[in-house]
């Protein structure tokens, strides 16, 4: 397909233009982290922030709760992706690749996990760690992140595998490779772009979530970094250029995340053996 | 691909030690108690927290006090679940409009019997707020109430003089401000619509009031009683004569306003003025304050503030009290004073100055809202809040946003745990 | 960034949809799953029973504190269903996630056209853009957009004045509930659409783009050849993104709470803040369990159309 010159400057101005307007509250953001207090609420708001402030993002990196904050979800999250993506992928697997008893139901059980609202489910958990002592944990919280992301993660990987044709492992194993080296050699780097999606999904669901870790910890010194960011937020008056500066810090790491996954599942992708 | 499992297995590893190491248990102390204090954000000055458990731990050798902050927001899901556990902490400063409904629920515990400095000259506000069917609760800590701050340059230069003492004096004083300065968009007192706090004492200004119980025990809304209807009639003209604040904002921003130079007058807090100063230099010394005005003498005004209660699950109920008995104590209520903070009786009032005798003088007069258990089901709900925003509006009559309150209050109120 | 987001194929490709059987140990799926099951079995199933139960006890504050139990059958379901706030609460939440989802999807499509045929350094533009709103946490994204929206010192009044849409000085985006529906649409669909517009872009690379070019031949205009080729390829993807899309937009809770609190008037309160409100705010978990529970059945009958296809293809 062949579009003009015109049609083609036209796409790209719309491209740009669409992509100004998704990007623009994060610029606000970033922005308002570089802004003195009595630059952010103005009646004419002023669009670039200079001269640059630095005492913002100062405030935020001198804080021991920012830094303590940032290990304690840093901890949570890397063990959920980490942890959650290895237990979707085998799940994925035993449900896309075997026909067993109860593989139905417990595809329907995923799919209705997703669907609770877990505003009503803050007590019954708050419960069931209360009565096995995991309070205050982290791991405790780990698990709980887990209950969420898995049913998602395994249900996406399980199509992903599906649409990997077997014959592929089946000529492994006539080639004489043992089960588990089909598995990892041919299947886990096809499956390599599902995972990155979805890891990703784990990721900002762990990374970002606020209410239970607030509800589950209770020592401030393991409080993950949402609360902090929640922390800005005072009786009369929200602190909005130290908020905005961890905020943008707090975006940081996604972001690499996804930089980083991203490159590495392309360079996976195209050593391995799928096509399109 | 094997480099690959090992970075992945390096990571997990990594993330499940910090896990783990992170995951011991909250400080096993064997031997000594600890007492379990939470406090909130924007309260009490830190030094003066740290000062109050010094002399604690002195005075009760073999204790540890640890203190948390905790945030506004998400404060109830931490309080009820915290309650639900199986640790609940010692001491916590509640909202004086949170501790009812907790009070009812039996997570406090009854402090009737014990003992406190000044508890007969405690601000009545504040001891309402902590009583539940005649028990104390929750004890007075300290109260905030709001007054006029003005800037003392704008006011020289529309001619005016002393501060007014009627509201009719301050609405003519707004006109003359706005006059003054001749913008379209400019305030003479910044009033936004949804600030229930300030604009529900003209309700109580002219004597009516927000609700009231029946001997069977059942809510009744007043709101569209005369009284209350001449109040928010009151407030209604007030804020079109003196105030081009919109309609469906609350208080949040009004210092941005004032500091920003759109207004002359914003109602708020003492110590806002120093926060005000703080943040916009060229105005550190231009702010001061007096008190709201009603239409016969000052108005009545809400008095916020906070209570220290103790939960009935807690294990040190008895170092808990003693701990609400110091802080809430002569002293460092003196010392809570002088940090810009009411304290919480009025024998105390030597210790305020400036501004805070100002905001302590006007609570002699305050309102408080319906003692009920449900009244916070009534604040989540923004009745008052959407009420107010419909009459200043003009989507709705005075009468018409009076009776719906009334009947959404009383829905409320009267539905039964 | 353009196979990683390949999306699952769930139509039947033949022969890779039925696993032949072999000879191996029957433990081995078992096996398999088992962690998966533990965790989310064993982690979720138990607060999930929880709720249920409480759905059918009285479950207040004081219940919760001193661990009493009062069964109430279901008098809190009864209390649900004829209670007006719900009725009106439902169809506004189904409304509401209903224009997202079309909305989202759309706007979707139309980004995943343009990146496909945008030249390089406009496709990274709008590739990142897209990754730097999706990676911004939800809350900050409701607080920054409630900020541009504000009535005194909100960016969107500056510019549309600036530009001269009108007079929008201090124009109240939040006065009525409809403005403030129309601002929280805004927030849910600029959250929503990177996922759907990069799967969907993920799913334009898989098309051999002959196709294309033997639609054009055959005399197709643009719009032609989307409903004819594009569309029936991609059919399985907008199955699986609509299905979420519906779960995720029915559930929003705090693009609405961090915004406008369910107000105007209770005016934009949908299933997520009833449910929160009552439960959290009201002490009333019994309630917001059983509302809780209701909700997920709708959320299983919306989509019980997929569910179906899911078992007929697991058969």
């Amino acid at each position: 397909m062949r579009p003009g010159r015109a049609r083609r400057a036209l796409v790209d101005a719309t491209a740009v233009a669409l992509a100004v307007l998704f990007a623009f509250p994060v610029y606000w953001m970033a922005g308002t982290a570089l802004k003195p207090d009595r630059d952010i609420q103005r009646f004419s708001p002023k669009f670039l922030p200079y001269p640059l402030y630095w005492g913002n993002f100062s405030r935020v990196l001198h804080s021991a709760a920012f830094w303590s904050g940032l290990r304690a979800s840093l901890a949570v999250t890397l063990a959920v992706v980490v942890a959650g993506m290895a237990v979707a992928f085998l799940a994925a697997v035993a449900l896309a690749r075997f026909r067993f008893r109860g593989r139905t139901a417990f595809l329907l059980a995923l799919i209705i996990a997703q669907m609770i609202p877990g505003e009503a489910l803050f007590i019954p958990y708050y419960l069931l760690l209360r009565d096995t002592h995991l309070l205050g944990q982290l791991p405790g919280l780990v698990l709980v992140y887990l209950s969420f992301t898995l049913p998602f993660g395994a249900w996406m990987l399980r199509g992903f595998v599906r649409a990997i044709p077997v014959e592929l492992e089946e000529a492994a194993l006539v080639d004489g490779a043992s089960r588990a080296r089909a598995f990892w050699r041919i299947l886990f780097p096809l499956v390599a772009p599902g995972l990155v999606a979805t890891s990703i999904f784990s990721f900002i669901t762990a990374w970002n979530e606020f209410t239970y870790a607030y509800v589950l910890l209770d020592d401030p010194a393991r409080y993950t970094l949402p609360v902090y960011l929640q922390s800005f937020i005072g009786r009369y008056s929200t602190a909005y250029g130290p908020q905005m500066a961890a905020a943008t810090l707090f975006t940081l790491p996604v972001l690499i995340f996804f930089l980083v996954v991203q490159g590495r599942a392309v360079a996976g992708i195209t050593g391995g053996a799928v096509k399109g | 691909m094997s480099h690959r499992t090992r970075a992945a297995a390096a990571a997990l590893t990594l993330a499940l030690c910090t896990v783990a190491a992170c995951g011991g248990g909250s400080g096993g102390s064997r031997g000594t108690a600890q007492l379990n204090v939470w406090l909130m954000k924007d309260s009490a000055p830190d030094a003066l927290v740290a000062d109050v458990n010094r002399a604690f731990t002195a005075a009760h050798p073999g204790t540890r006090v640890k203190v948390q902050i905790l945030d506004w927001t998400g404060r109830d899901v931490k309080w009820k679940t915290a309650l639900a556990g199986d640790h609940p902490p010692d001491v916590m400063e509640m909202g004086n409009t949170d501790v009812l409904s907790y009070a009812a629920s039996g997570a406090l515990a009854d402090l009737t019997h014990r003992t406190f400095d000044n508890r007969a000259s405690w601000l009545t506000g504040l001891t309402e707020a902590g009583t539940y069917q005649g028990k104390l609760y929750g004890v007075p800590y300290y109260g905030g109430d709001r007054v006029v701050i003005y800037r003392k340059d704008l006011w020289q230069r529309a001619g005016l003089g002393a501060p007014p003492s009627t509201l009719a004096d301050l609405q003519r004083d707004a006109a003359a401000l706005r006059d003054a300065d001749g913008r379209p968009d400019f305030s003479g007192l910044y009033f936004p619509g949804r600030y229930q706090y300030a604009a529900l004492s003209f309700v109580y200004d002219t004597g009516g009031r927000i609700a009231t119980r029946s001997k069977d025990g059942r809510w009744h809304g007043q709101l569209s009683a005369t009284a209350a209807q001449q109040g928010l009639t009151n407030w209604a003209n007030f804020l079109h004569a003196a105030s081009r604040a919109p309609a469906d904002k609350d208080e949040t921003g009004i210092d941005d306003v004032l500091g920003q130079g759109h207004a002359a007058m914003i109602i708020a807090q003492g110590w806002q003025v120093k926060a005000i100063g703080a943040k916009y230099p060229q105005l550190a010394g231009q702010l001061d304050a007096f008190a709201m005005p009603g239409t016969a003498g000052p108005m009545p005004v809400f008095l916020g503030g906070s209570n220290l209660t103790a939960s009935a699950g807690g294990k040190n109920r008895d170092l808990a009290a003693a701990w609400i008995r110091l802080m809430t104590g002569t002293k460092y209520e003196t010392a809570l004073g002088q940090a810009g903070l009411l304290p919480n009786s009025t024998s105390l009032s030597h210790a305020v100055s400036g501004i805070t005798a100002t905001e302590l003088r006007a609570a002699t007069r305050s309102w408080f809202t319906p003692a009920s258990t449900h009244w916070s089901d009534v604040d989540n709900a923004s009745v008052m809040q959407d009420m107010l925003q419909a009459i200043a509006s003009g989507q709705k009559s005075v009468a018409t946003a009076a009776k719906d309150a009334d009947t959404r209050v009383e829905q409320i109120l009267d539905a039964g745990a | 960034m353009t196979a990683v987001l390949d999306p699952p194929r769930a139509r039947p490709t033949g022969r890779a949809t039925r696993p032949r059987p072999r000879p191996r140990s029957k433990a081995l799926p078992y096996l398999l799953l088992a962690p998966c099951a533990a965790g989310v079995l064993g982690t979720l199933a138990w607060p999930v029973a929880t709720m249920v139960a409480l759905s059918f006890q009285r479950e207040n504050l004081a219940d919760l504190v001193t661990r009493t139990t009062t069964w109430v059958g279901p008098a809190n379901y009864r209390h649900t269903l004829t209670d007006r706030m719900f009725w009106t609460v439902l169809p506004r939440t189904l409304g509401f996630a209903a224009t997202c989802v079309a909305l989202t999807l759309l706007a979707g499509t139309g980004c995943a056209l343009l990146l496909y045929r945008a030249s390089r350094p406009a496709r990274l533009a709008l590739s990142s853009a897209l990754v730097l709103a999706w990676a911004t946490p939800v809350f900050i994204g409701a607080v920054v957009w409630k900020w541009m929206f504000d009535s005194e010192f909100g960016v969107v009044n500056y510019l549309l004045t600036r530009l001269g849409a009108g007079d929008f000085r201090h124009h109240s985006w939040f006065l009525t509930p409809t403005s403030a529906f129309a601002v929280l649409i805004v927030i849910v669909v600029w959250g929503a659409v990177p996922f759907v517009a990069l799967s969907l872009y993920g799913g334009l690379l898989t098309v051999p783009p002959e196709l294309w070019e033997a639609a054009r031949v055959d005399g197709g205009s643009a719009w032609r050849v989307f409903w004819r080729v594009t569309f029936p390829l991609l059919r399985p993807i907008y199955v699986i993104l609509a299905v979420l899309s519906v779960v995720w937009d029915t559930k929003v809770f705090p693009q609405v709470w961090f915004t406008t609190r369910g107000g105007p008037y209770q005016g934009t309160v949908m299933l997520g803040v009833y449910i929160y409100n009552q439960g959290i705010n009201d002490s009333r978990f019994g309630n917001a369990s059983a509302i809780a529970v209701l909700m997920t059945l709708l959320l299983v009958g919306l989509s019980w159309f997929y569910v179906r296809v899911l078992r007929e293809e697991s058969r």
